[in-house]
């Protein structure tokens, strides 16, 4: 496998990719008590996070149930409830924080289908009794129960699965980038929400095209990291997503989704965001930041690791080989105390 | 992103240990002046006068750029300090025996001073010079006002490339650039004020070795270097350099500090006093002060600049075509950049009359009123002035200065109660009246508006919140994006009416950016206001 940044040569992977890679790779992947928090300063701008992202999600996909599937008919649930009892009558389009509404992006109503040619339908009813169903139309009406779920699914969010091959990941081309990862064959075509890619202040094109930015190179095919993570609208190559995106600009999440297990967050202000946001209250957080930037924001960063520090402890050695990071790259990890 | 992570990485990598080749300056005569100064700013501080504590702040300021940028010893650069304080016996009668010595030993160094060369220009250039022998690249950081002092450190030896890209200014210089072998420092490296730098000059170099040059006395701040991934335990902030020195293991990058001691030898055992941290000591006793928030100064022009609270959301415009949402709230330094255009608004005011009047119609008229009594007695008119309570001290280089044509702020007193008695004192209100409109208030208030509107004081009457006069403007300003952008192409600054169908009455003014410095620390009435640089030099301790 080869390297490239921008529109150098291509190279072995470097140092600090490896190690980067190799820290998202090896981060605990269960929810647990033992929240973890880590802090990576980096020497210069570069797509870090994406990296740490990335190495996540290889290791995510080696293990079983990281899915959305499980979870898809209630999302469904969730959905239908919200604009019916809520946005189908809001006359605030669409400031849930204005409105205090308590949820966080519109539910227009639209449903589509997994099927080819995908068709469009809209929610007019739901049951969350009993005979757990919702009914949604396009010209005749359909009640769709759990068994059927994974056939439909939010307008605007990426599909819980795929029907047929073509659209899956390439195993082969994840296994290599980091070595020894094993690729579990049914998560290859499933969407899953546990990992977060929270991008930098400046907004998602911005952090698109940092990721794009670094290119790998595996059995003589391109690719760029920005279609590797597969948030939902990056990728050209799949339409399911393994990585959600949080906008700290906008503060928006790309999808309705379940909390997720590892948010990495791209910049000081995202990472700050993210520490403060009650929806990353239980996740682990990866924060990347630049050393190259005012002392103040410097500074509101460390205030606000020292202030957990009542709670948490120095857990750098859980990571063994990967808590020492090459030259340039400082690296802090603060696990829970007592649990 | 001008330079990679992978070049980055691969310069840190070949690094065995940053060498820091740390010369320290001394003069006898400088130290005295150091001293002198000193003690008068920490006496007219402590006067709890305003006219004290403005005195104390300008001579605050010269001493510290004296500090930290290679100023000649010339008339020029003395010729500020007198101009500050005035005449010996006026300040003695002003503020007493003490002040007045120690003035006159400031003066008698300066004599001394004037016309040898500068200590820490010849080090400086002696730096310059073995880098370019050894055929080193090397990089200059100082503030952008500076770098005047080290361009005319040319001489018929060669000297400073006149090429910008010697400079490093701003943290942005310093993310952007590429690595290189030699950077040259004037001053001790601290994270705020006079001679600031980016703590990642410590904690992520992109140079082999650090040329720092410093008057006997300046220290390092003990914590400069901060990195919150390596926070340890118990303090923030990172070992000192010694200790850094010693953990070079882990991965971490070793430093090497050799010192150099220059300095004269020939003074009495009293002027061999050691060297005090007058930085150190000015920012003590400016955090007496409550009040202050951090600041950021966007520079519009070489003379002007407006400060902003950190992180404040900026309204702004971005000429560049492929800009998704060309006016938006932006921040400083992160993504409000150069050439960028600033937007500050000013509306709500009730009085259209006044609102229709022309940049610099009231100031025109007072200003040539002011400079018509200035040549015809200015004695006298600096007397009435005493008399009617404007005790300015240096009155009448201020008033040359007032006189001055509007440029991108109209030059007028800083205070509104200065400014009345200066109107008065002119007759000026009297004369005018016949001229007013009918409906409209006293002369000297239209004008002193224009004033305010000129340094982009928003008058938000009728609004409760900035926000949502800046929702408004957004929308507004996308009506006016063909005359914006038409503007933005011509000029460096401008100012656009706002039309009367849309809801907000008032001008938008526009001023290019062309550089953004933080880490100052200003009163919160000083932001968002265009003031003049050597004005926001204060609030740099």
């Amino acid at each position: 496998m080869l390297f490239s940044e921008e529109t150098s040569e291509w190279k072995q992977i470097p140092e600090w990719v490896t190690f980067l890679l190799r820290l998202g790779f090896g981060w605990p992947s269960e929810l647990s008590a033992r929240r973890r928090i880590a802090l990576v300063s980096m020497p210069c701008d570069s797509a870090a996070a994406g990296l740490i992202a990335l190495g996540a999600f290889i290791r995510d996909l080696g293990i079983e149930g990281t899915n959305d599937v499980g979870q898809h008919f209630d999302s469904l649930l969730r959905y239908a409830q919200q604009y019916l009892g809520r946005c189908r009558d809001c006359t605030v389009r669409c400031k849930p924080e204005l409105q205090g509404c308590g949820y966080v992006s519109e539910a227009t109503g639209r449903i589509r289908s997994t099927a080819k040619p995908p068709k469009r339908y809209f929610v007019e009813g739901f049951s969350l009794v009993d005979d757990r169903h919702i009914k949604f139309r396009n010209g005749g009406t359909i009640k769709l129960y759990s068994a059927g779920a994974t056939n439909y699914y939010i307008d605007g969010d990426p599909p819980p699965i795929i029907r047929n091959e073509s659209g899956a990941l390439s195993s082969e081309v994840y296994a290599q980038i980091v070595e020894n990862a094993n690729i579990r064959r049914e998560n290859i075509g499933k969407s899953y929400s546990g990992l977060c890619y929270a991008g930098r202040i400046a907004g998602e094109s911005a952090s698109r095209a940092i990721c794009a930015s670094i290119r790998l190179k595996v059995q003589n095919v391109e690719y760029r990291l920005s279609d590797l993570l597969t948030i939902h609208g990056w990728s050209s190559s799949t339409s399911i997503s393994r990585a959600n995106f949080y906008n700290t600009r906008t503060e928006r999440f790309d999808r309705e989704a379940s909390v997720p297990t590892l948010v990495v967050a791209d910049g000081d202000e995202g990472f700050l965001k993210i520490l403060s946001h009650p929806r990353f209250q239980r996740s682990d957080v990866i924060g990347v930041i630049h050393k190259a930037v005012d002392r103040e924001r410097l500074e509101a960063v460390g205030t606000r690791l020292e202030g957990l520090r009542q709670w948490y402890v120095d857990d750098l050695e859980t990571f063994g080989e990967n808590s020492r990071p090459p030259k340039g790259i400082q690296l802090l990890v603060l696990a829970k105390r007592g649990a | 992103m001008s330079v990679t992570a992978s070049r980055v990485f691969e310069f840190l990598q070949g690094l065995d240990a940053v060498i820091v080749e740390r010369q320290e300056i001394n003069s006898a005569a400088f130290g005295a002046l150091r001293r002198s100064t000193r003690h008068i700013v920490l006496r007219l501080h402590d006067s709890e006068d305003q006219e004290g504590q403005e005195i104390s702040g300008q001579l605050r300021t010269l001493l510290s750029e004296w500090l930290t940028v290679p100023v000649p010893f010339t008339g020029d650069t003395f010729d500020a300090f007198s101009v500050v304080l005035g005449d010996v016996r006026a300040v003695g009668a002003r503020w007493g025996a003490d002040i007045q010595a120690l003035y006159e030993s400031a003066l008698r160094a300066v004599e001394q001073l004037s016309g040898e060369e500068s200590p820490m220009r010849t080090q400086v250039r002696a730096a310059i010079g073995i880098a370019e022998q050894q055929g080193r690249p090397f990089k200059i950081f100082c503030h952008r006002q500076s770098r005047r002092h080290f361009e005319s450190l040319r001489d018929s030896n060669g000297g400073i490339p006149s090429a910008a890209d010697v400079f490093l200014h701003s943290v942005r210089d310093y993310r952007d650039v590429s690595p290189f072998d030699v950077l040259i420092k004037v001053g001790p490296l601290r994270a705020h004020g006079w001679g600031a730098v980016p703590d990642a000059l410590r904690t992520a170099p992109r140079f082999r070795v650090l040329s720092q040059l410093v008057w006997g006395g300046c220290n390092d701040d003990a914590d400069f270097g901060y990195d919150p991934a390596s926070l340890v335990r118990t303090t923030i902030g990172p070992p000192p350099l010694q200790a850094v020195v010693r953990a070079g293991n882990h991965n971490r990058l070793a430093w090497t500090v050799r010192v150099t001691r220059h300095g004269d030898d020939s003074t009495t055992a009293t002027e061999r006093l050691p060297e005090e941290d007058e930085l150190r000591f000015f920012r003590e006793i400016i955090s007496r002060h409550q009040g202050r928030r951090r600041a950021a100064l966007v520079q519009i022009d070489d003379q002007h600049g407006v400060l902003y609270p950190p992180h404040a959301r900026v309204l702004s415009f971005d000429p560049d075509p492929s800009a998704v949402e060309p006016v938006s709230g932006r921040i400083p330094g992160d993504t409000l950049r150069e050439g960028m255009f600033v937007i500050l608004p000013n509306v709500g005011d009730i009085d259209l009359g006044e609102l229709h009047a022309q940049h610099g119609d009231y100031s025109q008229r007072w200003k040539t009123r002011l400079s018509d009594e200035l040549a015809a007695n200015a004695g006298d008119l600096v007397r009435r002035l005493r008399l009617a309570g404007l005790n300015l001290l240096n009155l009448r280089s201020a008033m040359r200065h007032w006189c001055k044509p509007p440029s991108t702020v109209i030059h007028a007193p800083q205070q509104m109660k200065h400014f009345e008695i200066l109107m008065h004192t002119l007759s000026i209100a009297e004369s005018g009246a016949a001229a007013r409109p009918p409906g409209q208030g006293a002369f000297w208030k239209s004008a002193w508006t224009e004033i305010r509107r000129s340094r982009g004081e928003a008058i938000q009457a009728g609004f409760q919140e900035q926000e949502i006069v800046e929702e408004q403007l957004v929308v507004i300003c996308g009506k006016l994006m063909p005359a914006i952008r038409d503007n933005a192409a011509k000029r460096l600054d401008f100012r656009i009416q706002i039309p009367a169908d849309s809801g907000v009455a008032g001008q938008l003014l526009f001023f290019m950016v062309c550089g953004i410095e933080e880490g100052l620390s200003a009163p919160e009435t000083e932001f968002r206001v265009v003031r003049e640089l050597t004005a926001t030099d204060q609030w740099r301790d």
